[in-house]
C-alpha cells in the first residue's frame, strides 16, 4: 500500500471512529444527514480518492482507494461517501466539473425520472445518466421525492424538472457496476463489523455458568461466520482489482454472488448467536444487519449478477469454461 | 478480526507455464473419458507422473542439489491448478509432491533428501501418509503404532489405517510413538521414513463405497528399521506432523475435485439452458472465482515465507462446502437420462461424484476439526 493510501485510510478511520459514532449511523438510518460530519469527510479529501492527480485527486491506486468504501461500510456507512467518490469519478472521467457537496448517481428514464437513487434528498451535484450520457445536475434542477431502502437510508425518486443541463457527454461507465461495487466493499466491511460484535458478544453472554463462546455449537457458528466474511473481504478485493480493467463486469458479477451469499448466511448466524437482545431496536446489531440485507439487494441481487456470470461462462462453453475462469484473474497492485 | 487473503501479484513467467502445461496436457490427455478426469487426483498412473517428472514439474521449488527446480510456488501453483482442473492422473506423484517431500526438505537428515527427494522429483518415487490409526482418526495424539529402541534402529509394531496410495508407494511417513503411552498425547511421539518393501508390512487394500480401492489398511509386525530412518528430531513428531498438515491442506486440490462433473455439466446444459441454469452456473462460477483468489492468496502467502495455516484451513473448509454442493445442483438442472447419448458422460460422471463427496470433508481434516482450528484462530479456544 502506498504512503499516502495509508494516511487516507487512517485518517478515514479515525474518522469514522470519532465523528461519525452511533448516533450518526442511527440518524442516517431515519434519512438525515449528518452535516458537521460531512464536513470533516470532505476536509479530509475523501471524496476525491478515486481521482488521478491530474483530476484533482491523489493518484493512489484505485483499489486502494476503493478501501475507503470499505471502511465506511465497516463504520455503517452514516453518509453517502460511496456515492460522491463514484460521482467524482464518473465526471472526472467524462471531463466534467467534480461534484459540489455531497453526491450521487441517478439513472433517468426518458420521461426524466429516477428511481431509488441513494441519498438523492441530500446531494449538491447529481450525476444524471441517461441514454448512455452523462449530465451534471445540480440539486435545483430536480424535484425529489423522498422514499427508504430496506434498512431506512434514503433512497429517493428524482423527476428531473430543468433539463437545461450544462455539462453532458458520454457516459465512462455503466452505473449498476459502480453501484454494485459499492455495496460490496460495504458488504465486505459491515459483515467483518458483525462477526466482531458477534464474537465479543459470544464471549460476554455467560449462560450454564460460562461464555456461550466455550460452547462448541457456537464455536463452530463462529467460524462459519469469520469464514464467510473472509470470502466477502476477498470478493471485494477481487472485484476493486478489477475495476477498471478488462474483466471488471464478471468480477463484479462473482463478487457481488459471493459477497450477498455470505452476508445471507453470516447474519443469520450472528442473529442467532446474539439471542434476543440482537433482535431490538436498541442493540446496534440491526444498523449492520439490516444494511446488509438492504445491499445486497441493492443495484442486482445474487440472481440478477448470477444470470450476467452465467450466461458469459455459458457461451464460453464447457471446454473453455477453465481457461476463461482463469483469465479472469487479478493482482495486487504495484507497491 | 479482518482475515485478509493478500492478493498475488503478477507473474509471466507463472502465466507462460500455464500454456505450457495446457500444451502438455491437451496431448496427454486426448481421448481421455470424463469419467477418468473425474478421478483427478485419485488417478494413478505412474507412466505420466514419469513424464510429469521429466518437464520438471514435480519438487519445482526444491533445491536442484535435491533434484527440485528451483521455481516459485506461485509456479507451482499454476502446474497444480491446470492438473486438476484438467483432470490429470496425478494421484502417483501427489502426496510426495505435497507433503512427504517438503517435510523431509524441512526436517529430514542429509541423506534422506539425497536419496529420496531425486526420486520423487523424477516422478518415480511415490509415498503414503501414516497417521491414521483404527483408534486415532481426529484424535490423532491417541495413535499407538510404536516404534520401540533397538540396537542400532527402531522395532515397529501397530496399525496405520486409510492409507491412500500404500499399495503404490515406495515410502511411508509413520507418524508413531517412540516412548511413552498414548495418554502422554503429544509427548513421546516421532516421525519415521519407512521403505514399504520391509519385511513385516502387510498392506490390505480397503474398497472404498465408490467401488475402488485408494486406501489400505498398513500392518506392522516387528518391523525393523535402522536409526537414519527417523525423520527429524526424536519425540517431536507431534510438532512436525502439523507442519505436514499445513502442507496437506494449502492446495487448489481442496476446492477442484468436482471440476470434471462442472464442465460436463455446462455442456450437458447445452445451447439455450433455462433461467434457473443460467443462475446456478453463474453462482457456482462465483465460488469459483473468489475460492481461486483465496487460494492463490495462501500460495502467495506460503511463498512470502508467512504462515498460512490459518488461511488454508479456511480454504479448504469453504473448499469442501463448493465441491459437495456441485453434484446437488447439477442433478436438478439436467434431467438425464443415462441411455441419451447426449447426457451419458454427465451421468457417469454425476454418479461418480455423489459417491465420492462423502470423503471431501473427512480427508485430511473433518470439516468439525477443521471449524474448530478456525474457532482457535479466533482467539474462542
Ligand atoms: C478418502 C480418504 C483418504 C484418506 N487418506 C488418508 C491417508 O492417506 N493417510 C491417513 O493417515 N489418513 C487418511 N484418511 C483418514 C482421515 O484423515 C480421517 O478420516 C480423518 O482424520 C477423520 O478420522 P475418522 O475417519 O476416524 O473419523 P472420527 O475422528 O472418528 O470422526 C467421526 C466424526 O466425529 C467428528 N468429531 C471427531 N472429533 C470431534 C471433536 N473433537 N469435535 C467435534 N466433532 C468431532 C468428526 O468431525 C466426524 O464427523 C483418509 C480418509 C479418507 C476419507
Amino acid at each position: 500500500m502506498s504512503d499516502t493510501s495509508e494516511l487516507l485510510t487512517a485518517s478515514a478511520t479515525r474518522l469514522f471512529e470519532t465523528r461519525l459514532t452511533e448516533e450518526a449511523v442511527r440518524a442516517s438510518r431515519r434519512g438525515d444527514f449528518t452535516a458537521d460530519g460531512w464536513a470533516a469527510v470532505e476536509d479530509a479529501g475523501l471524496p476525491l480518492a478515486l481521482l488521478s492527480e491530474g483530476e484533482g485527486g491523489y493518484g493512489i491506486a484505485m483499489a486502494e482507494a476503493l478501501d475507503l468504501v470499505r471502511i465506511s461500510g465497516y463504520f455503517g456507512s452514516p453518509l453517502p461517501l460511496a456515492e460522491t467518490m463514484l460521482a467524482n469519478l464518473f465526471l472526472a472521467r467524462a471531463g466534467l466539473p467534480l461534484a459540489e457537496g455531497p453526491a450521487t448517481i441517478a439513472s433517468f428514464d426518458c420521461a426524466g425520472k429516477a428511481q431509488q437513487v441513494p441519498w438523492a434528498r441530500h446531494a449538491q451535484t447529481i450525476v444524471g445518466i441517461r441514454e448512455g450520457t452523462i449530465v451534471r445536475l445540480s440539486a435545483d434542477q430536480l424535484s425529489v421525492r423522498p422514499d427508504f431502502s430496506a434498512c431506512g437510508l434514503p433512497r429517493d425518486a428524482v423527476f428531473l424538472v430543468h433539463s437545461d443541463a450544462e455539462a453532458t457527454a458520454p457516459s465512462p461507465m455503466d452505473v449498476r457496476e459502480a453501484g454494485a461495487l459499492a455495496r460490496i466493499l460495504e458488504m465486505a466491511g459491515a459483515l467483518r463489523r458483525v462477526a466482531e460484535l458477534t464474537l465479543a458478544y459470544a464471549n460476554e453472554r455467560v449462560q450454564f455458568g460460562r461464555p456461550i463462546a466455550k460452547q462448541q455449537a457456537i464455536q463452530q457458528q463462529l467460524a462459519t461466520l469469520a469464514s464467510q466474511a473472509a470470502a466477502a473481504d476477498a470478493a471485494a478485493d477481487f472485484a476493486a482489482l478489477a475495476f477498471g480493467g478488462g474483466h471488471a463486469s464478471s468480477a463484479i458479477a462473482a463478487a457481488k454472488s459471493r459477497a450477498g451469499e455470505a452476508v445471507g448466511i453470516g447474519a443469520a448466524i450472528a442473529h442467532q448467536v446474539h439471542g434476543a437482545i440482537g433482535f431490538t431496536e436498541e442493540h446496534r446489531l440491526h444498523l449492520y444487519t439490516r444494511a446488509l440485507w438492504a445491499w445486497r439487494d441493492e443495484f442486482g441481487n445474487e440472481a440478477y449478477w448470477e444470470t450476467q456470470l452465467g450466461d458469459t461462462v455459458l457461451s464460453a462453453g464447457a471446454d473453455a469454461f477453465w481457461p476463461h475462469l482463469t483469465g479472469i484473474q487479478v493482482h495486487a497492485t504495484e507497491a | 478480526m479482518r482475515l485478509k487473503f493478500p492478493p498475488a501479484p503478477q507473474s509471466n513467467a507463472a502465466e507462460e507455464l500455464r500454456a505450457e502445461v495446457r500444451a502438455f496436457l491437451a496431448e496427454e490427455l486426448a481421448g481421455v473419458s470424463a469419467l477418468i478426469k473425474a478421478r483427478s487426483w485419485n488417478g494413478f498412473d505412474a507412466a505420466f507422473s514419469r513424464k510429469v517428472g521429466e518437464r520438471g514439474w514435480i519438487g519445482m521449488t526444491w533445491p536442484k542439489r535435491y533434484g527440485g527446480h528451483e521455481r516459485r510456488n506461485s509456479e507451482r501453483y499454476v502446474v497444480l491448478e491446470e492438473m486438476l482442473s484438467a483432470g490429470a492422473p496425478v494421484a502417483a506423484h501427489w502426496i510426495a509432491d505435497r507433503q512427504s517431500g517438503p517435510l523431509l526438505l524441512k526436517f529430514g537428515t542429509e541423506e534422506q533428501k539425497q536419496t529420496v527427494l531425486p526420486r520423487i522429483a523424477a516422478g518415480e518415487g511415490f509415498a503414503c501418509i501414516g497417521m491414521s490409526e483404527p483408534d486415532a482418526g481426529s484424535d490423532l495424539a491417541s495413535i499407538r503404532t510404536r516404534a520401540e529402541l533397538i540396537d542400532g534402529g527402531f522395532r515397529i509394531n501397530g496399525t496405520k489405517l486409510w492409507t491412500t496410495l500404500a499399495h503404490h508407494a515406495h515410502y511411508m511417513v509413520l507418524f508413531c510413538r517412540t516412548s511413552g503411552t498414548p495418554a502422554d498425547r503429544h509427548n513421546g511421539t516421532s516421525q519415521l521414513l519407512i521403505d514399504l518393501s520391509a519385511p513385516g508390512i502387510t498392506i490390505r487394500p480397503i474398497v472404498d463405497l465408490a467401488g475402488e480401492h485408494h486406501f489400505n489398511e498398513v500392518h506392522f509386525e516387528d518391523v525393523q528399521v535402522p536409526d537414519t530412518a527417523l525423520i527429524g528430531t526424536m519425540g517431536q513428531g507431534w510438532h512436525q506432523v502439523m507442519s505436514e498438515l499445513a502442507y496437506e491442506r494449502s492446495g487448489p486440490e481442496r476446492y477442484l475435485s468436482s471440476m470434471a462433473l462442472l464442465v460436463e455439466l455446462i455442456r450437458a446444459l447445452g445451447s439455450s439452458p433455462a433461467r434457473e441454469a443460467r443462475i446456478a452456473i453463474g453462482r457456482l462460477s462465483a465460488h469459483l472465482l473468489v475460492l481461486r483468489h483465496m487460494s492463490r492468496s495462501v500460495a502467495w502467502m506460503l511463498e512470502k515465507g508467512e504462515d498460512a495455516a490459518l488461511h488454508a484451513t479456511i480454504v479448504k473448509d469453504l473448499g469442501a462446502l463448493f465441491e459437495q454442493e456441485i453434484p446437488d445442483v447439477a442433478r436438478r438442472l439436467v434431467s438425464a437420462e443415462p441411455d441419451d447419448p447426449a447426457t451419458q458422460s454427465f451421468c457417469t460422471v454425476l454418479a461418480y461424484t455423489v459417491a465420492n463427496v462423502p470423503a471431501f470433508s473427512l480427508r485430511g481434516g473433518t470439516r468439525e476439526i477443521l471449524r474448530g482450528i478456525i474457532a482457535r484462530g479466533l482467539g474462542l479456544r
